[in-house]
């Protein structure tokens, strides 16, 4: 944690919005927005992995796609270190610029099977960016490509090959190496493992470890299931409703949460031992509707330590201890229980 | 037993060797066209198609007969070996007219169905991904361009520039594309949704390139059957025009101008020799371009395994 701290930031998205119209009407009236993401802001430093994890259709996939601009952000910032000396604003540069950005920054699908064009071979998938890019060509680019289907830990003997010809976890692979190709420093992993089968979600998350170690990469990694993004960060963010409720490192966040929220959703963690009783904590209702949110602190219905305050007014993103972000007007003063298993790593 | 199986593992293992070589490459290159010649129905369209667009090229090598000379001593003489399917009421070579007919029908109706799919294709591929106004207003225009009766777009053209073959084509272009786009349009909007195009968004390929080159091949299956059907539609089209006097002149021969003279009922009761190979010529020609068309578009598709 305490190096996490020390590297230097690369991303640093403030305050960033991504609001739906919703028409209505032969006029188009605007009657509405959905709230996909709501002020959202964090830090994501070289080389760290920050999950992102939430409930289907809290906004985790549309924040990562405003990070890389495939969704036009509503309003705020995303900057991003492109060298030394020179940051960027994502949202604010024109095409050409954008072009040159998407070397640094890069994106790994969620579904494998529709995520790669099924009349490209291996070779143009993984090649395009470069070709594109006009990184090299020829010889030169047969053999880069050969390096990062390697690189992933494919046989370079499969380049001709299709699309549809692999499984699951080989296509998420030629998926990685298709985002590696142009060496970036920054990688949007949505839902990368969530398509997979158990073990071979295994191989691709230690395969994302090795290759952040090797290559030194940054991830902001989304998912929905807790184990897995406890053992792939660094520091984990929790969203509800567009907002993020809490940011922590991994094992502030896995023992001691801050959010009623955070304690609702660790205790849904499945564990592998039959002698715990499970004492899980169930929401009544259902998720807040992004387009007419409650008032307050949008969790406020559902929360079991709700005071009249919380209904009135929507709490801060504040720094409740160092490293540690909270939106919740009660989180000093409650005491939630984690995961405690997580203690030991 | 032990024998066997230890060859197919050398086999195997010289395949693999070959594969990592990359030795594999040029096979690779003609797998479609294998699979293409393993399609045996593609195949026998293919040799059809050729059959009939090469002897109406070669028209003037299979026949003695100018398809124009008009012979009244042998008006409406059944097939016999002097006249292979007879003659007309003016005493004109029927096979004769069939084969050089074929050349004005293959192009028109070919030559129609290509206009038209090349306009609605690179319009409605461009606009199904980008959307917006441009979409908007390309789909009103080909709504109009469909609502608007054939026949009076004909008129208008054959009156200012006259009767012509070139106008049939420009009509049948101007006609036809609006279904094409449509359908064009629509297969992007379904592919546009795919992850594999918003991963090529996020590498700053610009929209033509993704639109052109990964969209289209994907959207070309259903496009190809229409491209083949509208081949069929406007060969007969043709034939109506040509009737009515405003397609081709009535003195050229083509599919459709010999086929008319069925109108008349005695020859459609006692000269079949007329009408019914003509007839027959049409339904193989529009069924073996369908063939090849299903063949092409399945032999391009890796997914389908063959």
């Amino acid at each position: 944690m305490s190096q996490q701290t020390k590297s230097k930031c690369l991303v640093e998205v403030k305050s960033l919005k991504k609001y739906f119209p919703i028409e209505k009407g032969i006029l188009k009236k605007v009657v509405g927005h959905v709230r996909a993401v709501d002020d959202v802001s964090f830090k994501i430093h070289e080389g760290e992995t920050l999950g992102l994890v939430g409930e289907s259709g809290c906004g985790k996939t549309t924040l990562g796609r405003c990070l890389l601009r495939i969704v036009e952000p509503t309003e705020g910032t995303v900057n991003f270190r492109v060298s030394p000396e020179k940051t960027v604003d994502v949202t604010k540069v024109d095409k050409k610029e954008l072009r040159s950005l998407y070397r640094d920054m890069q994106m790994v699908f969620q579904d494998p099977f529709s995520s790669l064009d099924p009349r490209m071979t291996i070779l143009d998938i993984v090649g395009e960016p470069l070709k594109m890019n006009k990184v090299c060509s020829g010889e030169e680019y047969v053999e880069r490509v050969k390096e990062l289907v390697q690189l992933v830990g494919l046989e370079t003997g499969h380049l001709r090959r299709y699309p549809h010809a692999f499984s699951g976890g080989q296509r998420q692979r030629i998926g990685i190496a298709r985002a590696l190709a142009l060496n970036p420093k920054f990688i949007v992993a949505d839902e990368p493992v969530s398509a997979l089968d158990v073990s071979v979600q295994a191989q691709i998350l230690n395969l994302l470890k090795q290759l952040q170690k090797e290559l030194n990469l940054a991830y902001l990694f989304i998912a929905h299931d807790l184990s897995v993004v406890e053992h792939i960060s660094h520091r984990v963010g929790v969203m509800y409703v567009g907002k993020l409720v809490e940011l922590a490192s991994t094992e502030d966040l896995f023992t001691k949460p801050l959010h009623p929220y955070t304690e609702a959703l660790l205790s849904a963690v499945p564990r592998p031992d039959p002698e715990v009783k499970a004492s899980r904590i169930v929401l009544p209702g259902e998720i807040a509707n992004p387009a007419n949110p409650p008032s307050g602190c949008y969790f406020h219905p559902r929360c079991r330590y709700a005071v009249n305050q919380c209904k009135e007014v929507a709490p801060k993103w504040e720094e409740i201890k160092p490293g540690h972000y909270c939106a919740c007007h009660r989180a000093k003063e409650l005491d939630l229980s984690g995961v405690r298993e997580t203690q030991s790593a | 037993m032990s024998r066997t199986a230890s060859r197919l593992d050398r086999k195997m293992d010289l395949l693999k060797m070959q594969e990592k070589e990359g030795l594999l490459k040029s096979k690779e290159g003609s797998r479609a066209v294998g699979k293409f010649i393993q399609n045996k129905l593609a195949l026998i369209g293919l040799v059809v198609f050729a059959v009939i667009l090469l002897s109406s090229i070669f028209a003037p090598l299979l026949t003695k007969y100018d398809p124009a000379m008009i012979d009244l001593r042998a008006r409406l003489s059944p097939p016999s070996w002097e006249h292979l399917f007879g003659t007309d009421k003016l005493g004109r070579d029927v096979f004769a007219r069939v084969l050089y007919g074929g050349r004005i029908s293959i192009l028109v109706g070919f030559g129609g169905a290509l206009g038209a799919a090349l306009v609605g294709v690179s319009l409605g591929t461009y606009a199904g991904y980008k959307g917006g106004w441009l979409d908007k207003i390309l789909l009103r225009v080909s709504e109009i361009f469909m609502a608007f009766p054939q026949i009076i777009l004909v008129l208008l053209l054959v009156s200012l520039l006259g009767q012509s073959l070139w106008n049939l084509l420009v009509i049948f272009t101007i006609t036809g594309w609006g279904s094409v786009y449509r359908m064009a349009r629509s297969q992007m909007l379904s592919i546009r949704e795919e992850e594999y195009v918003q991963a090529l968004k996020a590498f700053g390929l610009s929209d033509a390139i993704i639109a052109y080159k990964h969209m289209l091949p994907n959207a070309l299956g259903p496009i190809m059957v229409n491209l083949t059907l509208s081949t069929a539609m406007f060969i007969l089209e043709e034939t109506a025009l040509s009737f009515l006097g405003l397609g081709v002149p009535l003195h050229i021969p083509t599919w459709g101008n010999i086929l008319n003279a069925a109108q008349d009922l005695t020859i459609l009761q006692e000269a079949w020799w007329i009408w019914v190979p003509v007839g027959l010529v049409i339904s193989a020609f529009v069924l073996s371009i369908n063939f090849v068309g299903d063949g092409l578009r399945d032999s391009a598709d890796p997914t389908q395994q063959g």
